[in-house]
């Protein structure tokens, strides 16, 4: 029988499944969006499959998985992947699409080519997008990992598992305090991590309107 | 240090050229000014010296050496770095050794009299500022070749004045080649040695005068060759 004290393990159950499951999204998107980036056929192929991918609800991509990869973890990790990956990739496509050409001009003229141009020019002009793409990104994969701890027939230990016994067991306590718990880590990745890294990346560049002086 | 031999442009496939048989050779240390209206190609004549362009036809050949330095009507400054940072940029590329950096980017500062600017964020300086940093910017590259695109062309005329007098000055310490684009004759007269006339679509030398020919007798000629340019296609 679950309880309110199985919570925190559970907790660190999805965070640990999270982590992982964005980390690899981070990686795998970065490659899809620079291929896309790079090479027009890759953009006309990819684009509208990933733009459709993302209109999907992860409720939808579950039985996928499962069909797939049977009832596993990796179906699960699946369905985060399905999640996030194309968010950070069309994310990434899109900061870096923004770039204005007369930036990267004034890169190649200064001499920028290859990695220097990515590393002195590409990624510090697109990194608003980038921070924006990665929050997007986050967000779809969590979204789609409780999605997926919720509905997949093998209980995996997690909140969407505590979601599902609260619902099972018509134990409101227990299902309020896991929509509580889903909601506060949202919050607090917004504001530990998302929110500080977009303000300071916006204010160096003259985006943010300077805090009043009293 | 340049050389055009019948170079011309034209954009896709079947529009009008926008630059035709313009032979042109800008020798070291000259300042000369490419001057005309909007459609008169002298900002694509840039880019053809540049290397951004290919010409069509004909030829554009460069002294080797290191790539010229360009310089934008928008600054073209990098928002997410300092003036300072700016103005390091090109030196890194250039595999500096880093501890040079700062001292001289700090160098390059002082002569466009910003050395007090080093810390301070693109966005907070002033549009003439910015200007002084991008021609620190361009300082940087230690291009011998120094190419202009409308440089001043955003600013008001007080701002202008002083920088054509840091500009002026930096190009005499320095020795460098300068090719800069206006549509303004005074100041083409006031900073080239050479004075070149583009006509209007396609773009031709119309006519060239150079500093030592009078420069004061020539404002009301040149203007009045230039509305002729301009008005010819209005």
């Amino acid at each position: 029988m679950l309880s309110l004290g199985s919570l925190v393990p559970a907790l660190g159950h999805s965070l640990f499944r999270t982590v992982l499951g964005f980390t690899a999204s981070v990686l795998l998107g970065s490659a899809i969006g620079l291929l896309i980036r790079r090479y027009a056929p890759v953009r006309r192929g990819l684009s509208p499959v990933l733009s459709a991918i993302q209109s999907l609800p992860a409720a939808g991509l579950v039985p996928l998985a499962v069909l797939v990869l049977s009832e596993s973890e990796q179906a699960v990790y699946a369905v985060v992947l399905l999640g996030a990956v194309p968010s950070v990739a069309m994310g990434l496509v899109g900061a870096l699409d923004q770039i204005p050409p007369l930036l990267l001009r004034a890169g190649r003229t200064m001499g920028a080519t290859g990695w220097d141009s990515v590393r002195y020019v590409l990624l510090p002009a697109s990194l608003p997008g980038i921070v924006h793409a990665l929050r997007q990104g986050w967000t779809f994969g969590w979204r789609a990992l409780m999605t997926a701890e919720l509905i997949t027939e093998t209980p995996l230990p997690g909140i969407g598992e505590i979601l599902n016994t609260g619902k099972q067991t018509d134990d409101t306590a227990l299902t309020l305090a896991a929509v509580g718990v889903i909601l506060a880590v949202g919050v607090v990745v917004e504001s530990a991590i998302f929110t500080p890294v977009e303000r300071r990346v916006l204010r160096t560049r003259g985006l943010l309107p300077r805090e009043r002086h009293r | 240090m340049i050389r055009l031999e019948g170079a011309g442009k034209t954009f896709g496939r079947r529009g009008e050229p926008v630059l035709s048989e313009i032979d042109l050779s800008v020798g070291e240390g000259e300042f000369v000014c490419l001057l005309g209206g909007s459609g008169s190609g002298k900002s694509t004549l840039l880019h053809l010296i540049a290397g951004l362009e290919e010409p069509t036809t004909g030829t554009v050949s460069v002294e080797p050496g290191p790539p010229p330095a360009l310089m934008f009507q928008d600054h073209a400054l990098f928002p997410w770095l300092t003036a300072g940072g700016n103005v390091e940029l090109p030196l890194k590329l250039r595999e500096l050794q880093p501890d040079r950096h700062r001292t001289e980017a700090a160098r390059l500062l002082g002569l466009v009299q910003l050395a007090d600017r080093y810390d301070t964020p693109v966005h907070e300086l002033s549009g003439g500022q910015r200007q002084r940093v991008a021609l620190a910017r361009a300082l940087a590259q230690n291009s011998q070749l120094l190419l202009m695109d409308e440089p001043f062309g955003a600013l008001d005329a007080i701002t202008r004045d002083d920088l054509h007098e840091v500009f002026a000055d930096v190009w005499r310490q320095q020795g460098l080649t300068v090719v800069f684009v206006t549509h303004d004759v005074r100041e083409a007269l006031r900073l080239g040695t050479r004075i070149v006339l583009l006509s209007t679509r396609p773009g031709r030398i119309a006519h060239q005068w150079r500093s030592t020919e009078g420069a004061v007798a020539d404002e009301q000629e040149i203007t009045e060759r230039l509305r002729k340019e301009v008005h010819a296609h209005a």
